[in-house]
């Protein structure tokens, strides 16, 4: 599979630059987090991944092939998003949800073959959401929402998945669950994953990879060991009065012993 | 849910048939198939009344509550706004203004050596009237992002052309005032066999396209952000449900006046009895439970011992009203029902 990146990329609204020449590379296979204080242009980022939105100059490319000439539907099915877009009213149930994710591969009328069924049911399973399969969007908790539309996004079978603040309001099972789900997606299907996220432990723990954006510095990149050590992570979250000792980080959640 | 949709189908064909034998006369429903085929002498009368009449008229209850219920459903899931009809692109004002410039224009027209004030030019205004806000709605569209300030823009039009509506009425004569009053009560029966020829053909245009956003529609639920990334070209289908509400609720308007509620109550009926956001399910049932709730109200709108019809639009809010607030307290919220 083919590498989702960035050369020369200058992002914002209108005229106003948020972050500029932004070169990032996300590989197959890989989960990398996002992180950055609020503002500092994380959605932004990732809406002009997902061609959401026209970079200010500069190109976002998979491989060879800048996004702006991939067909509409071609790129649907290279490149899923979650946002932080609220689905506000919702008589949808989790299924319906979930078959969504197949928009790109259904015919005009939406119905579903028997490969979609297949990919909607293992979709479902990999974010074990099969207890609420007939629940109502409108009755779900943070966390089981959230991981329905992980289930959404997976059913759409995109070579990368891009999340912004998937774990914002979740407690710490459910973030737990969501990392845990994130690393087990990338285990088993290959994915590239890209994680916007303010949860410096699990993304230390989970992540393979960190990206951290800081206002007008280029993004640094590496593993959050080499970024703890270095200090980076630190500098990007820096306080007047408080600083952020990240050392224990990496042993604060750990795997218990028996499994 | 079958038994629902097969107790919908059921109903509409009854109240099809009562529309056709309810009225000042009755006609014998065992004879009706020999009164529409092989009248014998003395039923030509009934003939006569069914044909030219009646089924021109049930038939038009149908095809109207069908796609005003069709055209608010649309409207709703595209603006995510559960108090959208029809009529909230201004079609009906951009109706109203075109019907109001024949009528009360009449005068105006007449100094200049036009003639105007038969049904077909009142058909011919309405059409114009709607068709150009038609048109100016998409200017404004292909001008704003969000959808809400397409529905802001929409409110201004209907505002606008009531005060030019209004304005006009000042200074208009009684008898015109009256005759533009009549047509904004709405009326099925005024449309004749021969306006069904080519209302008909728009309509079923119309429900083929309807059929067609059925894809897009379910992906707006989840918002543009999801519909796009999903490969849904957003600006197309934009346009796409503009135009094939624009059609419905433009072409019904224009033949049979304003028809208030049944756009607003037919979707949420729906929604609630199905319990269901996907329109594969909702376009068909919607539709026929359009013309059921406009073939009631039809029907009781010209009861026997009423000496003539009762104004359609009085009858589809008195009824229809309390149907839709009994609907909101027994759900509790609207908004969960999308």
């Amino acid at each position: 599979m083919e590498t989702l990146h960035t050369t020369g990329l200058s992002i914002g609204y209108d005229k106003k630059c948020i972050a500029s020449d932004v070169n990032l590379a996300l590989r197959p296979g890989k989960l990398v987090c996002l992180i950055g204080q609020n503002g500092v242009g994380k959605s932004t980022l990732l809406r002009t991944l997902a061609g959401l939105q026209e970079p200010l100059s500069g190109e976002v490319a998979i491989g060879e092939e800048s996004i702006k000439v991939v067909d509409r539907r071609e790129l649907a099915r290279k490149i899923g998003i979650i946002t932080t877009d609220k689905i506000g009213m919702s008589n949808m149930n989790v299924r319906e949800l979930v078959a969504l994710g197949r928009f790109p591969y259904t015919n005009w009328i939406g119905k579903e073959e028997l490969e979609d069924r297949a990919k909607i049911e293992e979709s479902i399973d990999l974010c074990k959401v099969n207890y609420i399969e007939n629940a109502k969007l409108g009755t779900l908790s943070d966390g089981q929402f959230q991981k329905a539309m992980v289930a959404r996004a997976l059913a759409q079978d995109t070579d990368f998945i891009l999340m912004d603040e998937p774990t914002a309001h979740l407690d710490i099972v459910n973030r737990l669950d969501m990392f845990s789900l994130f690393a087990q997606i990338k285990a088993q299907t290959n994915k590239g994953i890209l994680v916007s996220t303010h949860e410096l432990d699990l993304s230390i723990r989970f992540a393979d990879e960190l990206w951290l954006m800081d206002f007008n510095q280029p993004v640094v990149c590496g593993a959050p060991q080499d970024l703890i050590e270095s200090g980076a992570i630190s500098r990007i979250f820096h306080h007047e009065d408080y600083e952020i000792d990240l050392t224990i980080a990496h042993s604060m959640i750990r795997a218990k012993r028996d499994k | 849910m079958l038994k629902s949709k097969l107790f919908l189908g059921l109903l509409c064909v009854v109240l099809f048939i009562l529309n056709i034998i309810v009225g000042s006369v009755w006609i014998p429903v065992q004879d009706l198939i020999e009164i529409l085929f092989s009248p014998a002498e003395d039923q030509m009368v009934w003939q006569n009344i069914v044909v030219n009449y009646r089924l021109p008229r049930a038939i038009a209850a149908v095809a109207a509550g069908a796609s005003l219920s069709l055209s608010g459903l649309f409207m709703q899931t595209f603006f995510r706004n559960p108090l959208a009809g029809p009529f909230v692109l201004g079609i009906s004002s951009g109706a109203s203004l075109g019907v109001a410039v024949v009528v009360l224009g009449g005068t105006f027209f007449s100094l200049v050596g036009w003639s105007f004030g038969s049904d077909i030019s009142l058909t011919f205004g309405a059409i114009l009237g709607s068709f150009l806000v038609f048109l100016v709605v998409i200017y404004f569209s292909t001008k704003v992002a969000d959808y809400t300030s397409l529905l802001i823009i929409g409110l201004m039009f209907s505002s606008a052309t009531g005060a030019l509506v209004s304005v006009m009425q000042f200074f208009s004569n009684p008898e015109d005032i009256q005759s533009y009053l009549l047509w904004t009560f709405g009326d099925l029966g005024s449309v004749t066999m021969s306006e069904l020829r080519l209302l008909l053909p728009i309509l079923i245009l119309g429900w083929i396209g309807s059929v067609f956003l059925i894809k897009p529609l379910n992906i707006y639920l989840i918002g543009n952000t999801y519909a796009k990334n999903a490969g849904l070209n957003l600006e197309l289908s934009k346009y796409a449900i503009i135009t094939v509400t624009a059609l419905l609720a433009g072409a019904i308007t224009a033949y049979c006046g304003p028809i208030a509620f049944i756009g607003l109550a037919g979707p949420h009926i729906a929604r609630m009895i199905l319990d269901t956001a996907d329109h594969r399910q909702l376009i068909p049932y919607a539709g026929i439970l359009g013309a059921v709730v406009l073939l009631i109200c039809d029907l009781v709108s010209r009861l026997p011992g009423l000496p003539q019809s009762l104004p359609l639009n009085a009858i589809t809010s008195l009824l229809g009203g309390p149907l839709v607030i009994w609907l909101i307290v027994k759900k509790k919220n609207l908004q969960n029902s999308f």
